[in-house]
């Protein structure tokens, strides 16, 4: 155990130097502010556009903050998970192409340690990053758009939270188990787009599925709690990171650490 | 005493080549080996098995105190032929970071790391970054970092090779120094390297181990009686070649521009051939600039082995 704090300070200390625990929190609280201060300015941002008719009159409709917190939820669904993807594809494949791997793993250091301490750092680091974006983005939409409850919110993120924490778990994962950053990156972006294609058009049946995690946390903040079924979802989705992790670690143990 | 390692029979195929073919070897404590080969002979991948980064197709690695098939990293110090690190670490974070992952606390570790940067001479670049340290302190960031956990064996991947003539020499004392204290198994396929720091050697040629034993041994056991002579006109050698071959007897007589040499497998016949030599040399009148007799080395040994 004294080991693995070793290892996991060595993360945390690692995305420090090389400032992802600034870049990405800073990325999620942009990519989640944009969207109430985007809509409060929208009549502004037209009017410069131009292009329109002298005397046009546009009607928009009035927003809510439940519709303005829902869309910031899918700006991080696409270019957030795109952002961490990036951002942790090469975690083990970048070590062991480099052949540090080797240099740590010569040392008596067990392979779990060394996997679970680096997908603890990246969990922390994704989740710090969608509550600070969420908590930012919350502020402005009380600020500029309307009132949305405390507990919605607080449901919506950890639904949401543990969405991100499945696809970084599943990133590592792969990064444990493939060399090439690309395949990586291109095999988790399938699989989200995979879960949330099926459990779209799975209407009412599938409802554990992970990938219904989404709808069910824009159905959180909208009904100010969890929605009925998440439960499920959530039980699923934390059994699926736990056969990943385990699956990554049994994999990468029989792998051989150099060519 | 018991051999601190024995290594029975260890064998590793990629497909269908054998890339390590059943080796069997001992190492004594308190000795230097060297495994001696020339590249792609097997050295690294022997050296990847022993230190557990490779899984062996076969065999069996016993060390000295440790149970059968328990982990034997925390026993060996190794040091891959390509070094790398977290170029972001400083060398002293470096050091401390594998002191504590190989279970020491965070006193000892900064203790022993000052104590290496002090032993390795990189003590004043200490807190740069190991991004921008040079080949030459990386390699002695390598040892100090395969030394931190004071293990019983060091395994040394080519830990000159890379180096230019300096950083060689740097090295090579260094290793001296901490011969003393711990038992070292280092590779190379430089003789010279071998001869200066080492006790034992082991000469590897594709994948399997042709001549092992101690320094000393092997150069006496091995040491045949060469005769060497130059003429000064090497075109005329020509001429002479025939007749030189006829008195050698079971002696090999190799010719390399206008030096001729003959190696006498069997020691007695040396005076026989010698004096057969000087005669028909008078009698030929031969141009003779310089006449030796000298032993192999162990150089000549070397390329036999690895060439047969």
């Amino acid at each position: 155990m004294k080991q693995w704090f070793v290892l996991f300070r060595k993360e945390l200390l690692e995305a420090w130097r090389n400032y992802k625990w600034i870049w990405i929190p800073l990325v999620y609280v942009m990519l989640g502010i944009m969207q109430p201060i985007s809509t409060y300015f929208l009549p502004e941002i037209l009017e410069a556009a131009g292009g329109l008719p002298e005397g046009a009159i546009i009607q928009l409709p009035e927003p809510t903050g439940v519709e303005v917190m829902v869309k910031a939820l899918g700006n991080y669904q696409t270019l957030g998970l795109l952002i961490l993807v990036l951002a942790f594809m090469g975690t083990i494949s970048a070590e062991r192409v480099s052949g540090v791997a080797g240099m740590v793993l010569v040392k008596p250091v067990s392979f779990a340690s060394y996997l679970t301490a680096k997908w603890a750092s990246a969990v922390c680091l994704t989740l710090v990053a969608t509550v600070l974006g969420v908590l930012g983005t919350w502020y402005y939409t009380e600020e500029l758009i309307g009132p949305v409850s405390g507990s919605a919110i607080l449901a919506g993120c950890l639904l949401f939270g543990l969405w991100l924490t499945l696809l970084v778990t599943l990133t590592i994962a792969l990064s444990a188990m493939m060399r090439s950053s690309g395949a990586i990156a291109f095999v988790t972006l399938l699989v989200a787009a995979a879960l949330s294609i099926v459990s779209s058009l799975s209407g009412t049946k599938l409802s554990w599925m992970p990938g219904r995690l989404t709808n069910y946390a824009g159905a959180a903040i909208a009904q100010g709690g969890m929605p009925d079924g998440a439960w499920g979802a959530v039980i699923s989705t934390v059994i699926g990171m736990i056969l990943l992790l385990y699956i990554a670690v049994s994999v990468f143990r029989k792998k051989e650490l150099v060519a | 005493m018991a051999p601190l390692m024995e290594v029975r029979q260890l064998v590793k195929t990629y497909g269908s080549t054998r890339a390590v073919n059943g080796i069997t070897f001992t190492i004594e404590a308190g000795r230097c080996t060297a495994l001696l080969g020339p590249n792609g002979a097997g050295k690294t991948t022997t050296l990847n098995m022993l230190s557990g980064l490779l899984k062996p197709t076969s065999g069996e690695i016993r060390f000295d105190g440790a149970t059968k098939g328990e982990d034997l990293r925390a026993y060996i110090g190794y040091l891959p032929q390509y070094t790398a690190y977290y170029n972001w670490m400083t060398g002293r974070e470096f050091l401390i970071y594998v002191g504590q992952l190989t279970g020491m606390d965070k006193r000892s570790a900064v203790q022993r790391a000052e104590e290496l940067l002090r032993l390795v001479g990189i003590e004043d670049a200490k807190h740069r970054r190991i991004g921008g340290y040079s080949g030459g302190m990386k390699q002695r960031l390598g040892l100090a970092q395969a030394m931190m956990h004071r293990p019983r064996l060091l395994v040394l991947d080519e830990p000159v090779s890379a180096l230019d003539p300096i950083g060689r020499r740097e090295v090579l004392e260094l290793m001296k120094r901490i011969r003393q204290e711990t038992t070292i198994l280092f590779s190379t396929h430089v003789l010279p390297d071998a001869e200066e720091v080492c006790d034992d050697v082991l000469i590897i040629r594709q994948g399997e181990i042709v001549i092992a034993g101690s320094l000393d041994e092997i150069r006496k056991s091995n040491q045949r009686p060469v005769i060497e002579l130059e003429l000064e006109d090497g075109e005329a050698l020509a001429d002479w070649l025939p007749a030189l071959r006829e008195l050698a007897g079971s002696a090999a007589v190799e010719q390399n521009g206008p030096v001729v040499r003959f190696t006498v497998e069997d020691a007695d016949e040396l005076p026989r051939i010698r004096q057969q030599l000087m005669i028909r040399l008078a009698e030929l009148k031969a141009p003779l600039s310089r006449l030796e007799i000298a032993r192999t080395s162990l150089e000549d040994l070397f390329m036999e082995a690895v060439r047969r």
